[in-house]
C-alpha cells in the first residue's frame, strides 16, 4: 500500500464534522486545534486505515481536505 | 490549497461565504470537477441570480455575471445567444428559481436552450432569513409560515419537464459522486438541462424545518430521505411516504433554441 497523505486546509475547515461522517475507516478525528475559522479542525488520527476513497474529500463542503497518495 | 482549486477556481475568494455544513460548497467542487474533467474551463460562463446559493456561479476562475433575484435565466440566454459555443452554467437557489424567477424557468425550459441550469434546493429563502418558498414542505413552519404551510411543495423536477426541459436530475449534496456525473452530462446536454440538487441549510430550514442544525444530522436525514427508484421499489407504500425520488429522470434530443436562432441568421443573411 502507498502512504496516504490527507491533507486538511486549516484556513478552510469551518469544523462540521461531514469528513468523519462520511469515512467509513475511522481515519479522522476531532483535534482540540482551532483553525483560521475559529472551528475545532478533525486530524487525521489513523493514516494506516485509510483506503483511499475520496469519500472524506468529497463530502468536504469547504474543499478543505485534499487526499493525496 | 487543494489542488483543483488552484485549477479551476479563484483562490483569493476562499474561504467559501458558505456556513459551516452548508451543502452550497458540494456544488462548487462537483461543478469544479466536471469543469476540469471536461477541459472547458475557456469555453466556460457562469451565472448566478440572489441568494446564497447563487454566489457559488462567482467562485470560478472564468468569467461570470450576478444579475438582479430570479433574473438569471433571462441573462443567461443573452449570454448564450451572443455565442453558441460558450458553456453557459446557471446557478440558481429554489426561491430564485420557482419563485421570482418561475416565469423565465417556464420559458427557458420550453425554448430548450442550451444551458445547464443548477438549482440549489434548501427548501427556504436562506440568505434573507428562513422565509417560506414554494418547494417547502407543507406544514413547515418558517418565518412566514408561523402556523405551518398550507400548500404542499413545488415539485421543479416536474415543472422543468412540463415546461419542456429535455435533461432532468435531482441528487442531493450527499450524492456527491452522482452529482458530478448529473453535473456533467447536463453541461455535455445539447438543450435546457436540469439539475436539481437538495442542499442542507442548517442556518435555516434545518433550524425551521427538519429541527437541527447539525450538519451530520441533516446529511443522514437526507441520506434517509431521498432515495433512488431502486431503494424506493424496496420499501412499502407506507415507507414510501414522505420520501423523495432521486435520480436521473430524463435526457431526451429535442431542436434547440440557440442553433435555431443562429441558423435563422445565417439564412436570413443569404437570402439578402
Ligand atoms: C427583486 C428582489 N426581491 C427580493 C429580494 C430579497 N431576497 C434576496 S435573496 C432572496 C431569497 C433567496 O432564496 P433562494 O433563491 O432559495 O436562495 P438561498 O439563499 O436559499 O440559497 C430574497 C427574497 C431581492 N434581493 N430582490
Ligand atoms: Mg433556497
Amino acid at each position: 500500500m502507498p502512504a496516504t497523505s490527507i491533507n486538511i486546509d486549516a484556513n478552510l475547515c469551518k469544523g462540521c464534522k461531514l469528513c468523519l461522517l462520511s469515512c467509513k475507516e475511522g481515519v479522522l478525528t476531532m483535534s482540540s486545534q482551532k483553525g483560521q475559522q475559529g472551528y475545532f479542525i478533525p486530524e487525521v488520527a489513523y493514516p494506516e486505515r485509510c483506503t483511499q476513497c475520496l469519500r472524506c474529500e468529497y463530502f468536504c463542503p469547504d474543499m478543505a481536505i485534499e487526499v493525496l497518495s | 490549497m487543494h489542488s483543483l482549486a488552484q485549477r479551476v477556481l479563484r483562490t483569493e475568494q476562499l474561504p467559501f461565504t458558505f456556513c459551516p455544513g452548508c451543502g452550497d460548497g458540494i456544488v462548487v467542487q462537483m461543478t469544479a470537477r466536471a469543469i476540469d474533467e471536461l477541459g472547458i474551463l475557456d469555453r466556460v460562463c457562469t451565472l448566478g441570480g440572489v441568494g446564497c446559493s447563487s454566489w457559488i456561479a462567482t467562485y470560478f476562475n472564468v468569467d461570470f455575471m450576478k444579475v438582479p433575484h430570479g433574473r438569471a435565466l433571462p441573462a443567461a440566454m443573452g449570454l448564450k445567444l451572443t455565442n453558441p459555443e460558450r458553456k453557459v452554467l446557471v446557478f440558481t437557489g429554489d426561491g430564485d428559481c420557482v419563485a421570482i424567477g418561475g416565469n423565465h424557468f417556464i420559458h427557458a425550459a420550453h425554448r430548450n436552450i442550451d444551458l445547464a441550469v443548477i438549482m440549489l434546493n434548501n427548501q427556504i429563502y436562506g440568505m434573507t432569513g428562513g422565509q417560506v418558498a414554494p418547494t417547502t414542505p407543507a406544514g413547515a413552519i418558517t418565518v412566514t409560515s408561523p402556523y405551518g404551510k398550507i400548500e404542499p411543495p413545488f415539485d421543479a423536477c416536474e415543472l422543468a419537464r412540463a415546461a419542456g426541459a429535455t435533461f432532468i436530475s435531482r441528487w442531493t449534496t450527499a450524492h456527491p459522486w452522482q452529482l458530478l456525473n448529473a453535473i456533467k452530462k447536463a453541461i455535455q446536454h445539447p438543450g435546457f438541462a436540469f439539475v436539481e440538487v437538495v442542499s442542507p441549510c442548517p442556518a435555516q430550514s434545518g433550524l425551521y424545518i427538519q429541527g437541527s442544525s447539525d450538519p451530520v444530522q441533516l446529511v443522514e436525514w437526507m441520506q434517509q430521505n431521498y432515495i433512488t427508484q431502486e431503494e424506493m421499489d424496496l420499501l412499502s407504500p407506507a415507507e414510501r411516504e414522505g420520501r423523495t425520488l432521486v435520480g436521473d429522470f430524463l435526457a431526451a434530443i429535442r431542436p434547440e433554441f440557440a442553433a435555431r436562432t443562429h441558423e435563422l441568421i445565417d439564412r436570413l443573411k443569404e437570402e439578402k
